[in-house]
């Protein structure tokens, strides 16, 4: 044991030989510190993290499956045609009492969440980000542009009630709303601009301090509406940019929780921390992705369909990457989404070379070679594997690996035909994958197929769960059949937790959405 | 003296104009977009319309030479605007991170000189002996050896009882208490005390053939007393040239350095901030480091007629 360690122990037995009830604070590493911490703007995970133990929405999902379930409020009906969504409000709740912010009513009301969301719909990109949480309500879009002085479809009906009346039905609206805050108007007049840096919300913890890349401090909310909650004391998020630093500290004990792997070193550490490791899938899938409108793969379905056989998966990501993720033998979808179970294409590459033939290449002849493009920060190995793959069947690839930003922007530049690329759903519902990319042409592939684009409108407009995620499947089998991925693998959630530590819930969301609240340590 | 401090900080205006705008327009010309670091993993689900705001708001699609006026009058005004990415202006972040970067470079330094330049006079008084010959192979060593190896192998060796003593903290800045920047300033300072001690031997050396240390000797001084009385100040002149030099080092060597450690410094905000095409901060926090390291060199040379009364500036 060294001496920082007894020392510890020391203090902690002075702790309860006074009688305090330490539960203690949670030390949490985060690879970069949080842009800012607004609630209007919160987009990147980093400011998530933070934000979804300060503040809280309507609905928030649940820690472990991933569902939408309430938050702020209690419960809500849905009028029968889908368009008004009713609001019960928690009652009792209050907003975090901190210096420089007095209240004339701390209690959170439907004022407050009427407030709240209007500022949501601001065009001034420096007040809200996400307009696109609320922009179907009703006259929201009048209101963004100027032209009316509230949004029709937003009605407070007493303290505790709140009526939101959407221009069409849309069964997202309850996921949008996870991330749209409740936040004290008190709060914004007396803090201002500060208050992106020093957050006032209703959540189970409340902000005490950040020293920019250092560390970040929450500490429990003695009056959270939820009895007994949170248990520990706080939470400590400390900056750790680097891998192996993080090994370390998690070895001695300055962090109770490590997110990530030094690169290669996954076996050993599962084997030697066998009773701290743990994993579960996640919601994020990583593809090859081909310009649909560029040649050669724009009106091209085999040769699409020939890359698609040539490349093993299970290779790559059970053997070569040590597991890092699930080899993605079914589609487009992660297959904790339903309407992922369509078939993929099986890795045979003489069903390649036939398709390759018909493409108009036989054994790649005529075919130029093909760069392929990807970013910095992700492995070789893979992209290396999928070279050598696709040599094997007769085409060839150019490897072009480039630093990530000038990726990103690059991507969607007419010269690159072929790139890796990923997404992250934020919940387990198809719509975060399929409407995000493969809607109207919204992906870097530019894929667009009128018929994909009527069965997600009309998705989007169906309530019934079963109903809807059987037309999501048809939309994800058409574009399977389309061909303008190659699927690669989808992501695990690894990571080791101190022995002891009970209640980390974690979703296929990620852990950057685990409800600190319940956690409970040794 | 005077006159000349007050012409060199003159024609550092000219300087700093030309770093500027080398600054501006690799930053200009560097591909990659800010507004994917502004909305970050969540880039493809914003409406287009809302990432158009986003680009007017910050000016983006202005002409180069739009953006490059309003720059260069935020960088004369002294205000050099907000971070596009981080709700921060310029001005904050250096003003909190610089001076935790300066303590980390002053106790590097510091290492650097207490170890490099005892070794250097003692490799060069016992030349070709194996005092020499160790010394200046752990020199070598050090000057090849990665800071970054080096940070991994001290915390190996030095944070882990597994593997050695847990003397100090893995990482961090612990809240300013000096007892965390041991490590970083010893790992950052050794690397820096091999070039020092290399310098210094031969330095040392060169002065050793001169007349004045024959005539030294001749009146028989003791050997010590010649190195310490008569040959030191003018060994030392090439040294602080290298110190001077190493400053500028620090600036850069202390990024790696801050990210293995978790230090709260400059380096790091640089680089994050390179990486998000983050221009207000590029521009300033550059901008700031050009005239840290014109300044340092004013004083160096300063230091220069201070060891060495021939040297004139006129």
């Amino acid at each position: 044991m060294n001496l920082r360690r007894r020392l510890l122990l020391v203090l902690a037995g002075v702790l309860l030989a006074t009688g305090a009830t330490a539960q203690g604070t949670f030390n949490y590493p985060m690879s970069a510190d949080p842009e800012h911490l607004d609630p209007w703007r919160s987009t990147t995970v980093a400011t998530r993290r933070i934000l979804v133990n300060v503040y809280e929405g309507l609905t928030t999902l649940d820690g472990r499956t991933a569902e939408v379930v309430p938050a702020l409020a209690t419960g809500w009906d849905i009028s029968e045609d889908g368009l008004t969504y009713t609001f019960h409000l928690r009652q009792g709740v209050l907003f975090h009492d901190v210096a420089g912010v007095t209240y004339e009513d701390r209690e959170m009301k439907a004022e407050d969440v009427e407030w709240s969301f209007l500022r949501y719909l601001s065009e001034d990109t420096s007040v809200s980000q996400h307009p696109e949480y609320l922009i179907g309500l009703q006259g929201a879009e009048e209101y963004l542009a100027g032209e009316a002085d509230g949004v029709s479809g937003m009605r407070v009906v007493d303290d505790y009630t709140i009526e939101l009346t959407l221009k069409a039905p849309n069964h997202r609206f309850l996921m949008d709303l996870i991330n749209a805050y409740v936040v004290p108007r008190e709060a914004l007049e007396a803090l201002g601009p500060d208050l992106s840096n020093r957050p006032v919300g209703t959540g189970p913890f409340v902000f005490d301090h950040w020293n920019r890349d250092d560390e970040l401090v929450l500490r429990a909310n003695p009056e959270y509406w939820e009895e007994g909650y949170p248990i520990i004391d706080g939470v400590r998020f400390v900056n750790v940019p680097e891998a192996t630093t993080e090994l370390l500290m998690y070895r001695e004990g300055d962090l109770d929780i490590l997110l990530n792997f030094p690169t290669g070193q996954l076996n050993s550490l599962k084997a030697e921390f066998a009773d701290q490791y743990h994993e579960q899938p996640g919601l994020n899938v990583r593809y090859w992705g081909f310009k649909m409108d560029e040649p050669p793969f724009a009106d091209n379905l085999a040769l699409r369909q020939a890359f698609n056989h040539a490349i093993d998966r299970e290779l790559i990501w059970d053997v070569l990457m040590e597991g890092a993720r699930v080899p993605a033998t079914l589609g487009v979808l992660p297959p904790d989404i339903p309407g992922s179970d369509v078939e993929g294409y099986a890795y045979d590459p003489e069903r390649a070379k036939e398709l390759l033939a018909e493409a108009g290449y036989p054994n790649g002849e005529g075919l130029e070679p093909i760069t392929l493009y990807y970013f910095a920060t992700a492995d070789d190995a893979p992209n290396v594997a999928f070279q050598d793959m696709l040599a094997q069947v007769g085409v060839q690839i150019v490897l072009q690996k480039e630093d990530t930003s000038t990726y990103w922007t690059h991507i969607g530049e007419p010269d690159v035909k072929l790139f890796l690329s990923g997404w992250s759903a934020d919940l387990a519902d198809a719509s975060e994958v399929l409407d995000f990319l493969f809607a109207h042409g919204r992906d870097d592939t530019h894929y667009d197929n009128p018929e994909v684009n009527a069965l997600l409108d009309q998705a989007r407009a169906t309530a019934d769960p079963d109903e809807r995620n059987a037309i999501y499947r048809q939309a994800h089998e058409l574009i399977m059949a389309d061909a303008p991925w190659i699927p690669s693998g989808y992501s695990k959630i690894s990571y080791l937790l101190r022995p002891g530590v009970e209640d980390f819930q974690v979703s296929a969301a990620g852990t950057y959405r685990t409800p600190l609240k319940y956690v409970r340590l040794p | 003296m005077f006159q000349y401090v007050i012409r060199r900080l003159l024609w550092a205006i000219p300087t700093l104009l030309g770093v500027f705008t080398i600054i501006f327009l690799l930053t200009y010309l560097m591909p990659g977009d800010p507004v994917r670091a502004v909305l970050g993993e969540q880039f493809q689900r914003a409406d287009p319309a809302t990432i158009q705001r986003i680009r007017d708001q910050l000016g983006l699609d202005d002409p180069w030479h739009v953006q490059y006026v309003r720059f260069l009058y935020r960088s004369v005004t002294g205000d050099f605007g907000r971070s596009f990415v981080l709700d921060e202006s310029v001005r904050d972040i250096v003003g909190y991170r610089f001076p935790r970067t300066l303590q980390l470079m002053a106790a590097a330094l510091l290492v650097a000189i207490l170890i490099g330049i005892p070794a250097g006079i003692l490799a060069a008084r016992y030349r070709y002996t194996w005092i020499d010959h160790t010394l200046m192979l752990v020199a070598l060593i050090g000057v090849a050896m990665p800071v970054f190896w080096q940070a991994i192998l001290a915390k190996i060796f030095l944070t882990q009882d597994t593997y050695g003593i847990a003397l100090f903290p893995v990482a961090g800045y612990g809240g300013g208490n000096p007892y965390y920047m041991v490590l970083p300033a010893l790992v950052l300072g050794t690397h820096l005390s091999a070039t020092i001690a290399r310098v210094m031997r031969s330095s040392l050396l060169e002065e050793r053939a001169k007349d004045y240390t024959r005539t030294a000797r001749s009146k028989g001084l003791a050997d010590d007393k010649v190195i310490l009385k008569h040959q030191l100040r003018n060994a030392l002149i090439p040294v602080v040239t290298i110190i001077g030099l190493d400053v500028g080092y620090l600036l850069g060597g202390s990024v790696v350095t801050e990210t293995v450690f978790n230090w709260p410094g400059l380096g790091r905000a640089v680089v994050n901030a390179i990486s998000r095409r983050d221009t207000p901060v590029i521009i300033g926090t550059l901008l700031f480091g050009a005239m840290l390291f014109v300044v340092v060199n004013i004083i160096v040379d300063v230091v220069y007629a201070m060891l060495n009364p021939q040297i004139r500036y006129t």
